[in-house]
């Protein structure tokens, strides 16, 4: 019979040896494959992709990028020379961090690629995270989307100029490292209009706020505030960050014609995708190039217009452009949500 | 009316059925497997349905998401260890009936109890529909505090005996849950530099320490056999476990509407309900209650609560887009990717898929509850077996369930310490329950006190009636008891 403290010893190493398991058995994915991205005999004599290909989700499933990113994955290997599969993972935590690192640390040798939220991320890195988008392989934009403000019918401020003329807005965010929640905190201080910022679990909840009446406004990207503007008027529409009338709202005036067309650059929503730095070039450009046929398909053009959300890609040049640009124009807002967090 | 009908059809067509009972099959598995639940199952299948017609889509992914909760609970009643969150309720007496030789008692309750408060949830929905708008906006940040505080002071019934140490216990579990990235302050508490600490404590991976861990090492360290003396070959309770909740069928309407009405809340699920339940259970017993004993109402209690929450759940999801449920919001993705716009358009446009998916909920839940009872058998021969083989799969079980959730070691880690904790916790006599609920509500407590002081001062918890009410009811649920002894004792009759 084994003693008490035998059996006690017994089980510390089984359960070490266990977690230890576990723990290998799940990170062999991007190990063991041949090393096909080393060749660089230009295009068409590299063996890419000869099995299926990652696409890292730094959200949990059902929001907006869970959703257009499965919608992409969908169509992305009808277009590559071989239709393997490419397959969502969701890598939720630490406010986009853990996912965008996983990326960050996988092996460039084109299975991995994660999509990115711009200009959140572009804070994220400024805050301090450990990995440099600007060495990130960019592949190319899904879409861009374009910021609608909204009032609360409950509100007591019914226009901007009410807002602006006095009194405190009370206005629903996530978070101000959100996306969102950023554009409103540096929109409001440019304006000099008051505000109090409420947080909450998740947009949803920020919007049903303001659709009781608990806050006075929120800024959300237009697919998920259409609902409640223009299938039933649950909230008004003050503003559209656009830079002419956009799409059905055409009684909503532009930032720009409100007086701050410089807005444009900051209040701004991009869906990217990219794979970690060093990613051979002839592996990119088989990526990159069916990327973008991909999100010109259309049928994933008819999808993510039934999603809400028309598509407006951009190239991988584009992309890394916005990531140069985003990156010099938040860091005077670094002060400005730090001081905010207190 | 028509649109019932043709819900009908558009339901019973062949093959949307067959996509049901597979998803059926698919929500028993990952709801069955720690670590593994409606979520992850949800996510797999989403890409699954690509070439489906939405009405059959959806008929897939409900039927995932309603079988879920029961198959749950056959962990949780046979190895101790809640299959999915909502489920750890069903652990305090299903577990303590298997270990009596009642396996077959607590798993027909269940199955019963599952179906029924489906039949319940899916009732109230077609029912409450049309209100479904005004519901959903009545309950704001004074109305989630006051029931986080109701949630908490589920922890005072559960803990009647020893009150200090459960209070103990509960406090303890509010610290854990102040570990991480706090919101509303732009605090980082307790992370000790860790990145993984970040998110805080996950619920996952701490529910299976705490309960299938610890049984684990319990079994282990303490060599006791498992199922008790009587090896009863337990499938006779069957019949009689399905009936119970016939002969409880008032506490079990009352969990199912309380189930119902949690659901509706967008962003509180299962594992709120499931306790809400199981206290309330507790509260309202009188006739010889032997809760955590095995008594067979703590098992009705929470798995009606948990098949009515996801017709709760559905209210906001289809009315407002806004999802009930962390299942549901997987199921929103899905509705959008199907081309399907939830919201006030959906109900105008498209009510026959509505009713696709209500006939789906209940239609689960009794296909998973047949499935259930007849494999029933085989499954409470688990509790046959020599601890000295249960322990080591129960431990695996366990650490593969932990790092299954999201893939990350930390997990596995976290499964552990907890595991060891709920050991000494069960050692030195503290209930893990308490533990439990304030890791739960920890976090809504917290964010909804600040939402409500910023927004509408101390006030609003007091002028608005729903929180009042839900205020006035948790006193009353707290001092009740309180009374109730102070007055058998002075008629001489022991409480």
């Amino acid at each position: 019979m084994i003693t008490k403290s035998g059996r006690l010893i017994l089980l510390a190493c089984i359960m070490l040896s266990l977690a230890l398991l576990s723990g290998c058995s799940g990170a062999g994915d991007n190990q063991g494959a041949e090393d096909t991205g080393k060749k660089t005999a230009g295009a068409g004599s590299v063996d890419f992709p000869a099995r299926d290909i990652t696409f890292i989700v730094p959200v949990s499933p059902g929001g907006g990028f869970d959703t257009y990113a499965r919608l992409l994955a969908g169509y992305w290997p009808k277009y590559l020379p071989k239709q393997v599969h490419v397959i969502v993972k969701n890598v939720p935590g630490g406010e986009w961090n853990v996912g965008i690192g996983e990326t960050n640390r996988a092996k460039p040798d084109g299975y991995t690629v994660c999509i990115f939220n711009i200009p959140a991320n572009v804070l994220n890195q400024l805050l301090g995270a450990d990995y440099d988008l600007a060495k990130m392989t960019w592949i190319g934009r899904i879409t861009d989307t374009v910021y609608v403000g909204a009032l609360s019918p409950k509100s007591k401020f019914k226009t901007f100029e009410d807002m602006k003329k006095g009194g405190e807005v009370i206005v629903g965010t996530v978070g101000l490292s959100s996306g969102a929640g950023l554009g409103a905190l540096i929109a409001f201080q440019e304006m000099g209009i008051k505000a109090k910022f409420i947080p909450h679990e998740g947009s949803s909840e920020a919007i049903m706020a303001a659709v009781r009446g608990d806050v006075d406004y929120v800024q959300y990207p237009y697919p998920s505030l259409r609902e409640f503007i223009t299938d039933s008027k649950q909230l008004n529409p003050v503003v559209v960050y656009y830079s002419e009338r956009y799409g059905e709202l055409t009684d909503v005036p532009t930032i720009k014609e409100l007086g701050y067309g410089q807005l444009l650059d900051t209040v701004n929503l991009e869906y990217l995708v990219a794979g970690p730095p060093g990613i051979p070039d002839d592996v990119a450009e088989i990526l990159r190039d069916s990327f973008q046929k991909a999100v010109n398909d259309p049928e994933f053009i008819d999808k993510m217009e039934k999603a809400g959300q028309p598509p407006h890609p951009a190239t991988a040049e584009e992309a890394a452009q916005t990531i140069q640009s985003s990156l010099k124009a938040y860091e005077k807002y670094k002060e400005l949500v730090l001081e905010q967090r207190k | 009316m028509l649109d019932v009908i043709q819900g009908l059809e558009s339901f019973l067509a062949w093959p949307t059925p067959l996509f049901m009972a597979l998803g059926v099959l698919l929500g028993m598995l990952f709801g069955f497997l720690p670590g593994l639940g409606g979520v992850q199952a949800l996510a797999l299948a989403t890409p699954l349905t690509f070439g489906m017609l939405p009405n059959q889509a959806m008929a897939m992914l409900i039927g995932i998401m309603g079988a879920v909760p029961f198959g749950g609970s056959i962990s949780a009643i046979l190895i101790n260890t809640p299959g999915t969150p909502q489920n750890a309720a069903t652990t305090f007496d299903g577990y303590p009936l298997a270990r009596q030789g009642k396996a077959g008692l607590a798993l027909g309750a269940s199955a019963s109890a599952s179906v029924l408060g489906a039949i319940v949830g899916a009732l109230v929905l077609v029912a409450l529909m049309p209100l479904g708008r005004q519901i959903v906006l009545a309950f704001s940040y004074p109305e989630y505090f006051m029931l986080a505080v109701m949630g908490l002071s589920v922890i005072a019934v559960v803990s009647q005996g020893s009150m200090w140490k459960g209070l103990a216990a509960g406090l303890f579990g509010l610290l854990i849950c102040m570990i991480g990235y706090d919101p509303v302050t732009g605090a980082v508490r307790y992370t000790f530099g860790l990145d993984y600490l970040y998110d805080g404590i996950k619920l996952v991976p701490a529910l299976i320490g705490l309960f299938a861990i610890s049984e684990a090492l319990e079994l282990m360290l303490k060599n006791k056999s498992f199922g008790g003396d009587e090896k009863i070959s337990s499938t006779g309770g069957l019949g009689e476990g399905i009936m119970s909740v016939f002969h409880n069928f008032w506490l079990f309407l009352r969990c199912s509407v309380l189930g119902f009405i949690v659901g509706v809340i967008p962003g509180v699920g299962g594992s709120v309900s499931n306790f809400v339940a199981y206290g309330h259970a507790v509260q309202t017993t009188t006739k010889n209650p032997h809760f955590g004993q095995g008594d067979i109402r703590g098992v009705i209690a929470p798995q009606s609560s948990d098949t009515a929450k996801d017709g709760g759940a559905m209210v906001p999801t289809i009315v407002f887009g806004i999802p009930g449920s962390v299942e549901t919001a997987v199921l929103l993705g899905a509705l959008i990717l199907h081309g399907l716009q939830p919201g006030p358009k959906l109900m105008l446009e498209e009510p026959a898929i509505v009713y696709v998916m209500v006939y789906a909920l209940v239609a689960s839940n009794i296909l998973a509850g047949l499935l259930g009872l007849f494999g029933a058998k085989y499954l409470a021969r688990l509790t046959d077996m020599p601890s000295a083989l249960l322990a080591p799969v129960i431990f695996s079980l366990a650490i593969m369930g932990a790092y299954a959730t999201e893939g990350i070691l930390g997990d596995v880690f976290v499964a552990l310490v907890f595991g060891v904790l709920g050991y000494c916790m069960r050692e030195f006599g503290f209930n893990r329950v308490p533990m439990v609920i304030a890791l739960v509500l920890g976090a809504m407590l917290q964010q909804t006190y600040h939402q409500t002081i910023m927004s509408m001062g101390a006030q609003g918890f007091f002028v608005r009636p729903i929180s009042l009410g839900l205020f006035a009811i948790t006193v009353l649920m707290l001092i009740i008891p309180v009374i109730k002894n102070r007055r058998a004792r002075e008629g001489g009759i022991p409480a």
